[in-house]
């Protein structure tokens, strides 16, 4: 909570900053800002005093709404989407109002219905035409060659003088370790990167567990895989559940840190102590991982369907008590919360540690490796001429403004959200009460519910769930030393990155094969070395040595 | 020269008389050439290592360096075994079946009770592959329809789709199911054009139903029948993705994955069109080979070939 606080305080200068630097603008302007005016003269005059200072170090004033007559063209990858039941974003009332607030007209275009949204954004750069801007997600690498083919703007330079909230946003504190990744090998800025607040975003799967039942049987949360085992059984004997799962939602981490295992059934790589990258899978802790998965699907207390479900089908078989241990997402829990409770089933779901492989040993790592920005990025396109380019990045600044970060997370005061007592912004019953439901409505007012071209604030991703997801997600988030195996987001030269992932399709494909047989028996776990050798036979050492080169480059 | 000449002068009076004809052809044309015919030059990728942003004029040239990347994968003759046995197993089980349906539907005298079957009969072609496959998860799941049966005959609960040896006959029974009706529709086309002065011959020779089938019906259907089997070895190797793909998972890749799914993992990954443009060239060439024998074995034979 405390950096909340912290972030909040930081906002505030900020909105000062702006204000005073509006003092000199026109009649007009400060009509438009008499409102956040009077807000501030409640504020104490300590920060007014601090915020002055700020104010004079701040080179370049943005007033919302610009004075401009640009119009803007803009392609995002199905991300800041009017959500389906409008026509089109001149429906969309977050879309609109950004427009109003923003005082710039914004033309958003996506991929066609359908079509695969990769497939479509590699068509979109073979046209001669390009929106001004293209929001998608990129690595550096990526961008460092559109710079060069001429396709995209190289922004160091007119960041700072033309986006300065933005700029002073990634020069934050917390943004520290991040700052490397938005630009390319060679140093250049490429565009505006979507951001998380803090590491609560990103978590967002882990175990889950019906609590009642184990309130019923008199047992203890499990801890140990052992643990794991003994609830399994008793869940079996008990109630006829089972684990269910989707694999989908297992196949990163899954419950491998039981045995100290960086992974299930999709290849992840992680760093170990001697800060060499090693694949999870080639490992003999995931063996172990394996060993018991096995004997736990021989031993029928995984659903033999798990292999085939999908989101839905695990849920009905969690409505129908089916199932009592599973592994999720905060979406899913919210869902069966709220089944449960139209239901009467009486379940109560609730979010658990991960496994650990004994008590008081690490639990796991968090789903990516938390660096704020998610490698999501708005970048200008030269089809977009120079003098407009300014305003195209004043207006990509907006979401990075205390008043835009609000209006992204939140939309309008008043209309969609209200602060509460402890000054908290809550939805408004528009939302809440919405026909569409209350996740849904959401998207309508504001643009970071995926992600979107400004910060995407903890507390907005915290309201929307249920309470028992909201408080899951504390328990899955256990920053300890674990995640410093996360690799960081490292970027590979196209060379590497050809080669690489010619390497690696093969070895997916057989690493998740594999995976699976291990777990039903249809391969010998006795097999684990030639299982091993064979991923050296297609290459692994040498994705490795690709991957190590990389996150070298990254470490300096 | 006369021979040509004569041709031209041929097709000008055909020309003359039938211009109505031809201007009626001409959106196909167009559709052909324009859609067909003039993308053909982007072929030219599968030499390249396509970049998007720079064009076709500013990629790089590897020459074979992508077919070499397909033929060299470790799991290059899977792919092209399991695509092979799909393909085969379908022209052996669904093939023959809607002309069995026609056959039947033929001899069917009840109008009302014909029209019925036929309408249900086609209905599965207008369900989505998506929906499809949704059933056919659901009834394959441990508490479905199908474990219900094999559960009452004494049998155990699996989940059928993550059983490799019955991703075949599920993949065939459904497609069969899902084509049979539609595919149906050709053969009673070309029955009807049978001349019925032939069955009142027979008839009054003494022929049964069963003779007049084999003696006149069949042989009356022969020349569609082979034109479609033609056909479809000619495109021997395009199995389509959409349906494995919503049906197999890694523990059948081992029999269900197939050219177009591999080159869908693939291509997922890095976006390589160069790739999959490779891939797909060597399809189109192998489903000229089986089209081009087919139609010379047909001809062999006795029958009549494309061209």
């Amino acid at each position: 909570m405390k950096r909340k606080r912290i972030s909040q305080l930081l906002g505030l200068v900020l909105t000062f900053s702006m204000v005073f630097g509006m003092v000199g603008c026109g009649d007009q302007n400060k009509a438009n800002n008499s409102e956040d005016a009077s807000v501030q003269s409640n504020a104490d005059t300590e920060k007014e005093e601090e915020s002055e200072k700020e104010a004079e170090a701040v080179s370049e004033e943005i007033t919302y709404p610009l004075d401009t007559t640009d119009t803007l063209t803009i392609w995002s990858k199905n991300q800041i989407k009017p959500v389906a039941s409008y026509a089109d974003y001149t429906e969309s009332p977050f879309h609109t109002g950004l427009a109003e607030n923003t005082g710039v007209e914004v033309e958003w275009t996506y991929p066609a219905e359908g079509a695969v949204a990769d497939q479509a954004y590699n068509l979109l750069l073979t046209e001669d035409e390009l929106p001004d801007i293209i929001f998608t997600n990129v690595t550096s690498g990526e961008a460092e060659q559109l710079i060069n083919d001429g396709v995209i703007y190289d922004l160091t330079e007119y960041l700072p003088v033309y986006a300065p909230d933005y700029w002073e946003t990634i020069h934050k504190d917390e943004y520290v370790n991040v700052l490397q990744s938005l630009t390319t090998d060679s140093g250049k800025f490429y565009g505006v990167e979507n951001f998380c607040e803090t590491e609560y975003n990103v978590t967002y799967v882990g175990p889950v567990i019906r609590q009642d039942w184990l309130d019923e049987l008199g047992l203890e949360t499990p801890v140990t895989m052992e643990d794991w085992e003994n609830v399994l059984v008793a869940f079996k004997e008990n109630y006829g559940a089972t684990l269910g799962f989707f694999t989908a939602r297992l196949n990163n981490i899954g419950i491998g840190s039981g045995t100290g295992a960086y992974g299930t059934f999709s290849t992840n790589f992680y760093v170990d102590e001697n800060g060499k990258v090693q694949l999870a899978q080639a490992q003999q802790e995931w063996k172990e991982y394996m060993a018991y998965l096995h004997k736990w699907w021989d031993m029928g207390l995984i659903d033999k369907d798990s292999i085939t479900m999908d989101d839905a089908a695990v849920r009905t078989k969690v409505l129908n008590g089916e199932i009592g241990v599973s592994f999720t997402a905060c979406s899913q829990l919210t869902a069966w919360v709220g089944d449960a409770e139209a239901e009467g089933t009486g379940a109560n779901w609730v979010g658990f540690d991960y496994p650990r492989t004994a008590a008081g040993e690490p639990t796991c790592m968090i789903q990516a490796r938390y660096s704020g920005s998610q490698g999501w990025c708005a970048m200008v396109t030269t089809s977009c001429p120079e003098d407009k380019l300014i305003t195209a990045l004043k207006w990509l600044n907006y979401g990075y403004t205390e008043e835009g970060l609000m209006y992204w997370n939140y939309g309008t005061e008043g209309v969609s959200y209200y602060l509460d007592e402890n000054g908290q912004p809550q939805w408004t019953e528009l939302v809440t009460e919405d026909p569409d439901g209350a996740s849904n409505a959401r998207v309508k007012y504001n643009g970071t519910s995926g992600t979107g071209i400004s910060i995407q604030l903890a507390h907005m991703v915290e309201i929307g769930f249920a309470e028992a997801a909201a408080e899951a997600v504390y328990k899955w988030i256990d920053n300890t030393e674990a995640s410093d195996h996360c690799l960081p987001m490292i970027s590979m030269t196209d060379e590497e990155s050809a080669r690489y992932s010619d390497l690696m399709t093969s070895i997916n494909t057989y690493v998740e094969e594999t995976g699976m047989k291990f777990m039903t028996g249809d391969v010998s776990l006795d097999d684990f070395d030639a299982f091993v050798e064979e991923l050296n036979g297609m290459g692994l050492e040498e994705a490795l040595e690709i991957q190590q080169a990389a996150y070298d480059r990254f470490m300096e | 020269m006369s021979n040509l000449v004569s041709f031209g002068k041929r097709a000008g009076q055909d020309f003359k008389k039938n211009k109505y004809k031809y201007l009626i052809v001409l959106p196909v044309l167009a559709y052909f050439l324009i859609f067909h015919y003039k993308p053909m030059y982007g072929i030219v990728i599968a030499f390249q290592r396509f970049r998007a942003s720079v064009g076709i004029s500013g990629s790089p040239w590897i020459g074979l360096e992508n077919f070499r990347r397909f033929f060299n994968d470790i799991y290059f003759w899977r792919v092209l075994r399991n695509t092979f046995t799909v393909s085969a197993l379908t022209i052996v089980f669904s093939f023959p079946m809607p002309i069995l349906l026609a056959l039947i539907i033929n001899e069917v005298q009840v109008k009302w009770f014909k029209k019925t079957v036929q309408t249900i009969s086609y209905m599965p072609h207008f369900i989505s592959m998506v929906v499809v496959c949704s059933i056919i998860n659901s009834f394959c799941q441990t508490n479905g329809i199908l474990n219900e049966m094999i559960v009452f005959f004494g049998g155990e609960r699996t989940n059928l789709l993550s059983e490799k040896e019955m991703f075949y006959p599920i993949y065939v029974i459904s497609d069969i199911w899902q084509t049979i009706g539609w595919d149906s529709i050709i053969y009673l086309a070309a029955l009807s054009g049978i001349d019925q002065e032939q069955y009142e011959a027979a008839r009054v020779d003494g022929a049964g139903r069963l003779r007049q089938i084999i003696s006149i019906t069949l042989p009356g259907l022969l020349p569609t029948i082979s034109m479609l089997l033609i056909l479809r070895l000619g495109s021997i190797l395009s199995v389509g993705y959409e349906k494995i793909l919503l049906l197999y998972q890694p523990l059948t890749y081992e029999v269900a994955d197939v050219i177009s799914t591999y080159v869908y993992r693939k291509g997922l990954v890095d976006a390589d069109f160069s790739f999959s443009t490779a891939v797909g060239l060597f399809n189109s060439v192998i489903n000229i080979v089986f089209l081009l024998v087919a139609n010379k074995v047909s001809k062999k034979m006795g029958q009549s070939g494309l061209f």
